[in-house]
């Protein structure tokens, strides 16, 4: 019987001679956390850059420097590069209604026990809070969700939102109507959830992810039955929700790097931040340059937008080590920092990372085809603050 | 974070030999097979919520090996390069070497697919429903692919039976620990 053979066969594989194991858990890490910081950044860097600007400059070589108040070409320009041509970008929304990435328009006010805010991403479409291990309230700009008729499933509605449902799916059916929240009508949502979905504003809608995992006892101290403990859950999600304020909160965000001498129309359009002694550190932004237009729902990784993070409110360590999507790491030293660069033309892809910049672990991402632009001159153009927070800077561009 | 990091490299450190093995059937070198486990741990703390609050974590963790296995081999890199051109080295009385290897030799000649729902109907002894699972797709697919890989090997290897490999064979299946007879 093959069937046997097969079984003897790979099974006799499995057991050939073992090499000593090259597998990393703490890369394994460390790249899961670049992974999800690019991820979040792409849902929540709808606004991309626009290409014409940014390739004017580049194609005359200076790009640092020359001329800080030149305007952005318009975004409608016809060099614009294929990820950010007009016919694959949505209708601009009015810049009225998006978010300011240096401010929080809504935040947490009451948390269960023991949960604590653990991360913030900012965005000019939308934003996100984490907090304990399964709270994420995602708040999207004006305009940016709306609900409406699943067209397969005639009768069911679904809400849509920009970026998707905490950039987890473009959608999420409705799957009954929920207590109001401050007074709104609100909504219970399937898929990838579950979730509870409110108007905070008009036209503006937030979603709260809520843990699902039942707890083995109630508050009693007896066991829960899986109905009792979902009643009790989707209770305190409405709870969560209600007692959401708005921004902007009384943290300050701060920034460890300042980026200088860059053109007057960069600007932040994303960051992620952490809570730390008193302040919300900017462990990553993005930076786009030009007009902003919204990329579609799940657009692909902007292009053009630098990305700098740098991991300021943990204590390096010895173990401290940079980790890169790929390619051979060259050594350097650009103004008395010893930093690693990698460049894979193929991909359009340079990276940048210094372990220990003045107790500082700075990371740069440069997508796209720049002829005259780099990590490296990036890095040059960064104003490091050092690790001590009081020293940090409330404006990431100079 | 912190907690949820050091669930994570518990869970891994004591899983690592048994992804290992799983990935070298599927892979066929170690080098590939460590580049292999080493993506599926990458994804694995980016949903590990998700596996840990799954109902099996070893099954969320396999099935997510088994198709970085099939996505890595649908890339343009992979299509273009082939660095599996040493299977792995089996140990086996020398009567039995000659049919493994014809047999080795057919097992690689299948499409990643085919291989893959072959290790995990008779290398992780799966169910067509569990392989449906690990896979994502349905279980009319596992079934077809199953019988289309096992017509080819036995159209490749031919009407003579291998050699008797399997009497008083034992199999411990590396995730269940379940011993088989085969004999």
């Amino acid at each position: 019987m093959v069937e046997n053979d097969l079984r003897v066969l790979f099974g006799l594989e499995a057991e050939a001679e073992r090499p000593p194991t090259r597998i990393s858990i703490p890369a394994a890490g460390r790249r899961a956390r670049i992974r999800q910081r690019r991820r979040q950044l792409v849902a929540l860097a709808s606004p991309v850059l626009a290409a014409a600007a940014v390739i004017g400059v580049v194609a005359s070589g200076t790009l640092f420097g020359a001329d800080r108040t030149a305007r952005p070409a318009p975004s409608s320009g016809g060099t614009s590069s294929p990820a950010t041509s007009p016919a694959k970008v949505s209708s601009p929304q009015p810049s009225g209604s998006l978010f300011n990435p240096l401010q929080i328009p809504l935040i947490f006010g009451w948390l269960p026990p023991g949960q604590h805010i653990a991360n913030i991403g900012t965005g000019r479409a939308w934003m996100f809070i984490n907090a304990g291990t399964a709270w994420s309230l995602g708040v999207y700009a004006r305009g940016q969700c709306r609900l409406q008729h699943i067209p397969v499933k005639p009768g069911h509605v679904e809400l849509s939102c920009t970026g998707g449902i905490l950039g987890t799916g473009e959608s999420a059916p409705v799957v009954s109507n929920a207590p109001e929240v401050k007074g709104h009508r609100a909504y219970w949502l399937g898929g990838p959830g579950p979730y509870l979905a409110w108007q905070y504003a008009r036209g503006s809608w937030a979603t709260l992810e809520y843990p699902t995992k039942a707890p083995a006892h109630n508050a009693a101290g007896l066991p829960s039955s899986t109905h009792s403990a979902k009643l009790a859950k989707s209770a305190l999600a409405v709870k969560v929700a209600d007692h959401t304020i708005p921004g902007p909160t009384a943290m300050p965000i701060r920034f460890p790097v300042q980026l200088t001498g860059v053109p007057a129309s960069w600007q932040v359009s994303s960051t992620n931040l952490t809570p730390a002694a008193g302040i919300l550190a900017a462990e990553l932004y993005q930076i786009t340059s030009g007009p902003v237009v919204l990329a579609p729902a799940g657009g692909g990784v902007p292009q053009n937008t630098p990305q700098i993070s740098t991991i300021p409110a943990r204590p390096l360590t010895a173990n401290t080590t940079c980790t890169f999507s790929g390619g051979r790491p060259v050594h350097h030293v650009i103004d008395g920092y010893r930093v690693q660069t990698v460049n894979i033309p193929r991909q359009h892809l340079q990276e940048l990372c210094a372990a220990d910049a003045d107790g500082l672990f700075v990371y740069i991402y440069l997508a796209g085809n720049h002829p005259a632009l780099s990590a490296s001159r990036i890095f040059a153009h960064l104003h490091l603050l050092g690790p001590n927070p009081a020293n940090w800077t409330t404006k990431p561009i100079g | 974070m912190a907690l949820q990091d050091a669930d994570f490299a518990a869970y891994v450190s004591a899983r690592i030999p048994a992804l290992r093995r799983l990935a070298l059937v599927l892979c066929r070198d170690w080098h590939s097979a460590d580049d292999l486990v080493q993506a599926t741990l990458t994804k694995l703390c980016q949903h590990w919520g998700r596996a840990a609050a799954a109902d099996s974590t070893d099954a969320y963790v396999r099935g997510m090996l088994v198709r970085e296995f099939l996505r890595e081999r649908r890339s343009p890199w992979a299509r273009r390069v082939d660095v599996t051109s040493q299977p792995p080295e089996i140990q086996a009385a020398a009567a039995d070497l000659d049919g493994l290897m014809d047999l080795q030799a057919a097992v690689s000649t299948l499409p990643p697919r085919q291989r893959a729902v072959l290790v995990l109907r008779f290398y992780c002894d799966l169910s067509v429903d569990q392989s449906a699972a690990a896979l994502g797709c349905t279980t009319g697919t596992i079934k077809s692919q199953t019988a289309k890989a096992l017509a080819t090997l036995r159209r490749d290897l031919g009407p003579e039976p291998l050699a008797s490999v399997s009497d008083q064979t034992l199999h411990i299946s590396p995730f269940t620990g379940k011993v088989a007879d085969h004999g």
